[in-house]
């Protein structure tokens, strides 16, 4: 009898439209995500690399671990002690490419944070009241988008200075079109959906419509590619740190260290090889983790 | 009398597999279809006709569908047991399929004439022009001139489709043909031209058709045999006159009475409670027991025996056990 | 649909001069004093006034930018380099043909080995090959080019000897370059093709096409790739697009002579109207390129290109 009971209470759950299971949707995202392998992983790494660029200062002692100079131990091949060998000026590789962490992530993060924190705004914005306003916004972001991301932060940090903050602010300026079409285009497929128009029919007041209807339902897409403008970042700032347009020496930052090592090439390719590899997997974890989250939020993509 | 069936499907069991959870959309089907003759499947959303339609083409999509186990029989054919290559021979020659939706199973790209073309050329040994003169003619047979096969689907309407439609499927002569709701996304007007037009061409080719709907007044008009569908099976099953005029199972009853009454315009419709039981988490006895309002706890512990009526007409319901057992509905009549 | 094109074109214009005015701004007044590189703190007063005179750098930014995009429209004049003494436009032109095989060549290299994996991808959607594939896009996206690069020139130029590891001297030059930008982007054509290719798959016209009897190869070339051509071809266009204009780091990694070099060399030596010079052309092509793209698109697709036909004749009939 309970049963059936449960079967019938199940039924008509379902008719109203409830969720069987029952589960908020952060609960939801959570339950979706945890089944995705490579976002698990790809999160793990991420918060193992975060923890990382926290305590770095705790961990190593900066005058001397990294930026201090061993003659005697210059060029050092793979080793024990030195799992990645050592550098030019007798510095442990290893140690050096773990304290970059904190460089990487810090401009990864602070400038995604600047790019989002102009471009969500204006974009939504721009996407909800739409007119003259949107087609001025919209034209404004043709513009600093039809310069190659790479180029534009090129001219922005030469134009600037090269030194980590003007980095961090020339990739927070190129990252805004981006993230503002995203954030105008989430807004104007939520603006047009039928609930929007419910809700300003039993006569919700618009303040409310946005922080309450349209703002909630664009923030899939927004989390998801602001996850992604880290990876990205992060590739870019170690592109222009390896010419030289980023961070200066003798900071550990991967690009530097790459662009350090090239001139051991054909040597010490080691040097090379390292620095390169931890920007791989910080990008990859990023990557996977946006594709999780992307996957766990928008079901409809699933299958 | 020896009956020539041009399909026939037994014990077929069909799953999904999504995600780890076992849907069964079908369970153990038996059904048989004539030539010339239609047998029409009821049943609501949902219930496994679509995909009891594709098993019988072997084109339920794989994954996440399984034909678990059963025969099918096209012209006498086990198709479960042909390789690829035969296969494609017996799709669109022996069997056809007509789908629900119009605007969308025509290919966007390619006009209507090319893709008339490429049914009768994949099947009959003709060149491309005689294929087209073919594929011209076909669309007259269907009502369209033949001065429109240069167009694209999008110039075309929802019913002017499905025409095109009909008109590929049949490019072949198939001897079996599915019609999977072919006319619920059409006007009502044009439902009954495209219905009437079918019927014809079913007479004309002496076709055996399956006709999948979930609207009882079209059954009522063209089909020689009805089956009810419910959760992957079929629950009663009988000629037209059988199951219209002396319904016995009480999910058929339901069907009816949740149906306006014209002739009593006052009366309330009634409809059945409750919905269909979750696919992947079916009761161990009957699945429609939960709604009916006949159940008993005998309902709950197995599944249904088929009792049979007549040679043709059978309902699975335990209510039966008991010979005088009777629904509202017959009890009316009798 | 020449109002179509017509209208792409105007709309072009203001991004053109927008951009261009950007760039100038930034880099004339951020850049500094340019006469600071060129020896100037040798010359007295009177001298360095000529210097600028001869320049153009005295008179306001403004007008400074009115003449210039005057000379570049009129006389398709970019200036003259502060340090190299050349005209820019053909400083550009000189390097503009090796951008271009560079992106051609990896534009190719990025088709050939992206759309086939997109394809099996989708028709084995969830498959262990499926899932190998998109992690390994995945892969190709997070791998700095710039460092691919330097891998590959460790293991093909200097420990196996098989290809050059700079310059651009015949075809064995372009390979590892092209190599490197080329499996960059191949992570997001793959996804493209998968995931447009999958779209149709799913598609009721191909069940139709089965249920007629369609072999599968049919079905797939036939019938899927048809249709989901259009987005495959717009992530060609970008491909190119993005080959031309950010290449400028792995041009750098392989000493490639073409202008992604030309402007790291004269951000180095400070020479800014060469950088503005190239940049704003750089900028032009890419917009021009994407444009024929978007238009290319409305001939592909019938129901597009009907749709303008159908307007315009609405249009006469009126």
């Amino acid at each position: 009898m309970s049963k059936n009971k449960k079967e019938v209470q199940d039924i008509n759950r379902k008719a109203t439209g409830e969720k069987a299971k029952g589960r908020s949707q952060g609960a939801e995202v959570w339950y979706r995500m945890r089944k995705n392998k490579g976002a698990m992983v790809g999160l793990v790494v991420v918060v193992l690399l975060i923890l990382l660029a926290v305590f770095s200062d705790v961990i190593f002692d900066y005058s001397k671990q990294i930026a201090g100079i061993n003659t005697k131990a210059r060029l050092l091949p793979p080793s024990w002690e030195h799992p990645f060998g050592t550098d030019g000026k007798g510095r442990d590789l290893f140690v050096r490419v773990l304290y970059g962490t904190k460089y990487s992530l810090t401009i990864g993060v602070v400038a995604t944070l600047i790019s989002t924190l102009i471009a969500v705004p204006i974009g939504a914005l721009a996407g909800y009241y739409g007119g003259f306003f949107e087609n001025v916004v919209m034209r404004i972001m043709d513009m600093l988008s039809a310069v190659p991301f790479i180029l534009m932060g090129i001219v922005v940090v030469s134009a600037l200075g090269a030194n980590m903050m003007n980095l961090i602010i020339a990739l927070g300026i190129v990252g805004i079109p981006k993230i503002c079409r995203m954030t105008r285009a989430a807004v104007l497929t939520v603006k047009n959906q039928e609930y929007i128009e419910s809700a300003r029919i039993i006569g919700l007041k618009e303040r409310d419509i946005i922080i309450k209807h349209v703002l909630p339902n664009c923030l899939s897409p927004i989390i998801v590619s602001i996850t992604l403008q880290v990876a990205t970042v992060i590739i870019s700032a170690s592109s222009l740190s390896f010419l030289g347009l980023g961070v200066p020496a003798p900071s550990p930052e991967w690009g530097a260290l790459l662009s350090a090592g090239r001139d051991e090439l054909r040597q010490h390719a080691n040097l090379t090889l390292f620095p390169g590899l931890a920007i791989m997997i910080t990008v990859l974890a990023l990557n996977l983790m946006g594709d999780g989250l992307r996957d766990a939020m928008d079901p409809k993509l699933r299958k | 009398m020896n009956k020539e069936y041009v399909l026939e499907i037994e014990d077929l069991t069909v799953e999904y597999v999504v995600e780890g959870e076992v849907t069964q959309a079908v369970t153990d089907l038996n059904l048989k279809v004539e030539a010339g003759t239609t047998v029409g499947l009821v049943g609501e959303t949902g219930a496994g006709k679509t995909t009891t339609a594709l098993a019988a083409l072997r084109l339920v999509p794989d994954p996440p569908g399984t034909i678990r186990s059963g025969r099918i029989l096209v012209c006498g054919q086990d198709i479960m047991k042909l390789s690829q290559k035969q296969l494609y021979n017996v799709r669109g020659q022996d069997i056809s399929m007509i789908f629900q939706d119009p605007m969308t199973s025509l290919n966007p790209v390619e006009t209507v004439g090319d893709q008339i073309t490429e049914s009768i050329m994949l099947h009959e040994k003709l060149k491309r022009p005689q294929a087209w003169e073919k594929a011209l003619e076909m669309l007259e047979l269907v009502g369209i001139p033949r001065t429109r096969a240069m167009e694209y689907p999008h110039q075309f309407s929802g019913g002017m489709r499905q025409r095109v439609v009909i008109a590929i499927a049949l490019a072949c002569n198939p001897k079996m043909l599915i019609a999977d709701e072919p006319t619920t996304a059409l006007d009502v007007t044009i439902q009954a031209q495209v219905l009437d037009m079918m019927k014809k061409l079913r007479d004309q080719f002496n076709m055996g058709m399956i006709l999948i709907t979930h609207d009882l007044g079209i059954v009522a008009e063209i089909c020689d045999e009805v089956a009810v569908m419910y959760a992957g099976r079929i629950v009663e099953m009988g000629t037209l006159d059988e199951v219209f005029n002396h319904t016995r199972h009480p999910y058929t009853e339901g069907l009816f009475n949740s149906l306006p009454n014209i002739k009593n315009r006052e009366a309330k419709l009634q409809p059945i409670p409750g919905l269909m039981p979750d696919p992947t988490d079916l009761p161990v006895g009957c699945a429609f027991a939960p709604r009916c309002r006949y159940a008993t706890e005998a309902c709950k512990a197995a599944q249904p025996a088929a009792h049979h009526f007549s040679d043709t007409h059978f309902a699975a319901c335990t209510a039966y056990e008991d010979p005088s057992f009777r629904i509202e509905r017959s009890k009316d009549r009798e | 649909m020449h109002k179509y094109i017509l209208k792409r074109i105007l709309m072009l214009i203001p991004v053109i001069f927008g951009v261009s005015l950007l760039v100038f701004c930034i880099m004339n007044v951020a850049s500094g004093d340019v006469t600071a590189v060129m020896g100037a703190e040798e010359l007295d007063a009177q001298q360095l006034y000529e210097l600028k005179e001869s320049l153009g750098l005295n008179d306001p930014l403004l007008v400074r930018y009115v003449k210039y995009m005057w000379n570049l429209i009129t006389k398709g004049d970019l200036g003259t380099g502060y340090i190299s003494k050349e005209p820019v436009m053909s400083l550009f032109l000189n390097r503009f043909p090796n951008t271009l095989k560079l992106a051609l060549g990896s534009t190719l290299v990025c088709v050939i080995l992206s759309i086939p994996l997109g394809i099996y991808s989708a028709v084995h959607h969830g498959s262990i090959a499926d899932n190998v594939a998109m992690v390994g896009a995945l892969l190709g996206l997070s791998i700095p080019n710039f460092w691919l690069g330097l891998v590959l020139i460790v293991i093909f130029a200097l420990r196996l000897g098989w290809l050059p590891s700079e310059g651009a001297v015949g075809f064995k030059s372009i390979i590892l370059p092209a190599i490197t930008i080329g499996t960059g982007f191949m992570a997001s054509m793959t996804r493209v093709t998968r995931s447009s290719m999958l779209d149709v798959i799913r598609s009721d016209y191909l069940r139709t096409a089965r249920a007629k009897g369609a072999p599968e190869r049919q079905v797939i070339y036939k019938h899927a790739l048809k249709n989901a051509l259009i987005p495959i071809i717009t992530s060609i266009g970008e491909t190119f697009a993005t080959a031309l204009g950010g290449a400028v780091v792995t041009e750098a990694v392989f000493s490639w002579p073409g202008v992604g070099r030309l402007i790291i060399d004269s951000i180095r030596s400070r020479d800014t109207m060469v950088v503005v010079g190239c940049i704003i052309m750089k900028t032009i092509v890419i917009s021009v390129i994407l444009l024929i793209v978007d238009i290319l698109y409305a001939f592909v697709d019938p129901r597009i290109k009907s749709h303008y036909a159908r307007a315009r004749k609405a249009k006469i009939d009126e």
